[in-house]
């Protein structure tokens, strides 16, 4: 009795609230991917400076100086903007995989009570088959 | 809305399978599972494809089959006993936005084996039984009021808001206030009801803070990782890196525990200040102890975990370790040198917070150096592109940073009060915790009550709640060290007793018999003053009992009086009994401190200390005398309404000096003339004492509220004929015992005692003159005898009046 009432509220709830909290945690990781890997913060700020590694600009104007200021200036941005878009490629992938890994759950989810059901039959009968024969 | 019983009905399959299989178990098998799943589907995987032929792939891949099913089995119960387990989680801690109602796993686990008796379902629950061992009640008490006949509440009888979740606490709450039989087991057992309700919150809440650190997967946990790239748009201050400290070697870890509201309040304030767009600078101000840092801390965390205000964001706070900074740079101009430089790279790196701790200090250091601090980092100051949170205690903060003015106005002041002893109670919570795990010994909650009140009462040393956090510590130690396994209330208070050397806590059979015998024992030493002895006991067991405030010193008399009547004997008496010996009494003459200036010798200056303070903070325990109070200038009259009121006053360096644990006894002799005189009419005492008050008051002795201050004002009354002889007869035990230690014996007769009293009796000096007649008459008579080699020793040096000439009686 306790088993029945187990199992028949076990599949009330996968086929009903369980869709709602995977939705939640699902919304829960991609929310960290992107803190994590700082996409918003890494986004605004893609084209500055590295470090804020940039030369200060001097007194009264040199060629010299104002070369030395630009070129500085465009080193330190492509630095910046190399390190940044990679961490932002980085965690673009780690997005994407956490939608197709949350939508491959979501699909799977309809059939797993019963695909684990058939893969331990399955592996029951394969045994039994190979190894008592 | 639906009844408690509705809501257990849907948790009935979870719990069953629980029964069936704990969540250790399946947790273990889950793990099992995967194991052998991923071993067995590697080792399918090589016998298939480099193993061609092989008669054991497709067994192998039968065992990857089987396990794999299983594991994904094991998942999907544990997931779906999860939604069960961590239900109405977030809305219990405040994280969740929607509304969910219902009750909590532990409830419908608790409730659902006893739908009909919700009391034996809260006591028979393991929660149940650790909030009423934390409570105080006993085992056996519990299992007595269990197996009586008692009223039984059923869970259809609970309604549940709707939007609610019904918790342990709403339940122990719940039967608090309708199961009388429930809430007499705690009375029966000296137990007060806030004690369980404090008892209740301890265990729940820690319970759902370890619930919480288990769901890993929620926002909240997700979110304690720090990003990667949040401070690239910033710079890096090497500099200010050299002289960096970790913020963790400041921290207490003690006060503002995450759920209290008043953390919550003084995080907010510091992160809306520094979110200002100028001067956004902080400067918290706090006793030593209180927090100060851990508040910082907070900052700190919220900032990393994205938690705080957007115009905060990316913030790095470093801690600068000033006395690296000082110790390096050794001359003024080193010294500027490296603050120019380090304070131009945090400005430049545009994301520094620098934490400054002990402002006051430093600035003082700086300009002993030769460094105006205030002038030099007034520019950063001013910008919000480098920010300052520093701290320091409230008086250096009124004593030498108020003055700066300019340089105080660049920040915003975040006042941190010493938290009260319900958020003490709090706090120690988790320490206790901490403890338990370490000495294998368990706190009750009455004890933790036990700990805040006496750190705050007895202790003198540091603040609250530092010094509670110390205490518990101490008892903790001292728990494991005799073997005590539940730390009481009354353990506590031995500990303290032990580290203060006064009684504390609940009065103990010696002490009760001291108190219910005071008079006697006061007597011992003091003759006569039936009534001022009476006063005076019946004030002290008024104190001991507890009924009067704690936050006064234990007891307070003004004694008036002729001279030589007991006034500084009783004080004495009064030191012996209640601090252990006479020398426990520490004098003051006011007349001392009755001139210009008497106030800053007795509170002291920046410049040096005060007489009083540093008596007190040597001696927190003891008697205060002040001799001669009237004596003493008006401004020191001021300082007493204060400290007779609240038991602490504020020193001359600004520091809090605690007198709580003092008798202060303030001696006088205004209106003895008017005393004799009453006493001479035979009037009642009680008439006495008003006329003499109100002669005091009218003459502007002392202020009518100086007097209402004291517990006790005293009446000593001039000594009888029949005091003087007993007095006369104690002095001599004295010398009976001077002359004996030389080796001889000695004899007074009642005939020369008859004169002695006479000769040393005035009413105008009591029994002062007393002491010089014994001296100068029998003494002298013993001095002679010895010396001329009249009696040898051990023999009995007998004295009578016809031993003594005239002249030799005529002192």
């Amino acid at each position: 009795m306790i088993f029945t009432n187990i199992i028949s509220d076990y599949f009330r709830w996968h086929y009903s609230k369980a869709f709602k909290e995977l939705f939640h945690v699902w919304i829960n990781f991609l929310w960290f991917i992107t803190h994590f890997f700082s996409l918003k913060e890494l986004l605004i700020s893609l084209f500055s400076p590295w470090r804020r590694m940039v030369e200060a600009k001097q007194e009264g104007w040199s060629f010299e100086g104002f070369l030395s200021y630009i070129i500085i200036n465009i080193l330190s941005r492509l630095v910046g903007f190399i390190m940044r878009s990679g961490v932002i490629v980085t965690g673009t992938i780690c997005l994407l995989l956490i939608v197709a890994l949350g939508l491959t759950t979501i699909a799977l989810w309809v059939v797993l009570p019963v695909g684990s059901v058939i893969a331990t039959l399955a592996g029951i009968s394969l045994l039994a088959s190979n190894l008592f024969i | 809305m639906s009844t408690l019983h509705d809501h257990i009905l849907t948790f009935k399959p979870a719990v069953s399978l629980e029964r069936l299989i704990s969540r250790k178990t399946l947790h273990v098998l889950r793990t099992l599972f995967f194991i052998t799943t991923a071993f067995s589907g590697f080792t399918a995987l090589t016998l298939l494809f480099f193993f061609e032929n092989n008669q054991y792939d497709l067994a192998a891949l039968g065992v990857f089959l089987l396990f794999l099913g299983l594991w994904l089995e094991q998942i999907l119960l544990f997931t779906y006993h999860n939604s069960f387990f961590f239900h109405g989680l977030n809305s219990v801690i405040g994280l969740d936005t929607e509304p969910v109602e219902g009750v909590t796993y532990e409830i419908a686990k608790a409730v659902l084996k006893y739908p009909e008796d919700l009391t034996l379902a809260f006591c028979g629950s393991p929660f149940g039984s650790t909030i009423l061992l934390r409570a105080g009640v006993p085992f056996a008490a519990i299992d007595t009021f269990l197996t009586s006949s008692r009223r039984k509440l059923s869970a259809s009888a609970i309604t549940i808001e709707d939007g609610k979740v019904f918790t342990f606490i709403d339940l122990g709450k719940h039967l608090l206030s309708h199961d009388t039989d429930f809430a007499s087991l705690f009375a029966t057992n000296g137990v007060q009801a806030e004690t369980f309700i404090g008892s209740l919150n301890w265990v729940v809440r820690t319970y759902h803070e370890e619930k919480r650190s288990l769901r890993w997967w929620g926002k909240d946990n997700l979110s304690r990782t720090q990003g990667i790239g949040k401070d690239w748009t910033y710079g890096i201050a090497y500099s200010l890196k050299r002289y960096a400290r970790d913020i963790r070697t400041s921290a207490v870890f003690s006060t503002l525990t995450r759920d209290s509201a008043y953390a919550i309040e003084k995080v907010s304030e510091i992160e809306t200040a520094l979110a200002k767009t100028k001067a956004s600078n902080v400067l918290i101000i706090g006793e030593p102890g209180v927090g100060k840092i851990d508040l910082v801390m907070e900052v700190k965390r919220r900032i990393d975990t994205g938690a705080s205000l957007g115009a905060v964001e990316g913030k790095q706070i470093v801690v600068l370790d000033t006395n690296r900074l000082f110790a390096i740079n050794k001359d003024k101009a080193s010294l500027e040198v490296a603050l120019l430089q380090l304070l131009s790279e945090a400005y430049n790196s545009g994301n520094i917070i620098i934490v400054i701790e002990n402002l006051s200090t430093v600035v003082r250091e700086a300009e002993a150096m030769g460094v105006y601090l205030p002038e030099l980092i007034d520019e950063f100051l001013s910008s919000p592109l480098l920010q300052v949170i520093a701290t320091d205690t409230p008086g250096a903060f009124h004593t030498y940073l108020e003055p700066l003015g300019g340089f105080t106005r660049r920040f915003t002041e975040v006042l941190i009060e010493t938290p009260d002893l319900s958020a003490t109670t709090r706090l120690l919570q988790g320490i206790a915790l901490q403890n338990e795990l370490r000495y294998k010994i368990l706190f009750t909650y009455g004890s933790l009550e036990a700990i805040a009140t006496a750190a705050d009462r007895y202790l003198v040393e540091g603040v609250m709640p530092d010094k509670a956090v110390t205490l518990l510590v101490d008892v903790a130690s001292a728990a494991a060290q005799t073997g005590t396994d539940i730390i009481t209330q009354e353990f506590v208070y031995e500990v303290v007793s032990d580290k203060t050397g006064i009684p504390a806590g609940p009065i103990g059979d010696t002490e009760r018999d001291l108190l219910l015998h005071l008079e006697d024992q006061l007597h011992t030493q003091v003759v006569g003053q039936e009534r001022a002895i009476d006063a005076i006991a019946r004030t002290m067991r008024r104190a001991r009992a507890g009924i009067q405030s704690s936050e006064k010193p234990i007891g307070s008399f003004l004694f008036l009086g002729p001279t030589g009547v007991g006034k500084t004997e009783t004080a004495k008496a009064l030191a012996k009994l209640f601090f252990g010996s006479e020398g426990k009494m520490h004098r003051f003459d006011m007349s001392e401190y009755s001139g210009g200036g008497s106030l800053e010798r007795l509170l002291g200056t920046s410049q040096f200390s005060g007489a009083l303070p540093d008596m007190l903070r040597e001696h927190p325990y003891a008697v205060v005398l002040l001799d001669e109070f009237e004596k003493g200038a008006r401004e020191v009259h001021d300082l007493f309404l204060q400290i007779l009121d609240e038991g602490v006053f504020t020193d001359g360096r600004g520091e809090k000096v605690n007198a709580r644990n003092t008798i202060i006894i303030a001696t006088s002799n205004a209106g003895s003339q008017l005393i004799m005189r009453t006493v001479e009419q035979r009037k009642e005492l009680g008439q006495l004492t008003e006329e003499i008050i109100a002669h005091i008051i009218r003459e502007g002795i002392f202020r009518p509220e100086l007097i209402n201050r004291f517990d006790s004002t005293i009446i000593f009354e001039p000594l009888t004929e029949t005091e003087q002889t007993h007095i006369a007869r104690l002095m001599l035990g004295g010398l009976y015992a001077r002359v004996k230690e030389q080796g001889y014996l000695l004899e007074v007769g009642d005939d020369l005692l008859t004169v002695l009293v006479e000769k040393g009796y005035s009413p105008e000096f009591g029994a002062r003159p007393m002491q010089r007649v014994l001296q100068d008459v029998v003494e002298e008579k013993i001095a002679q005898k010895i010396i001329s080699g009249v009696v040898v020793k051990g023999q009995t040096i007998t004295l009578h009046k016809d031993d003594f000439s005239e002249e030799e009686l005529a002192v």
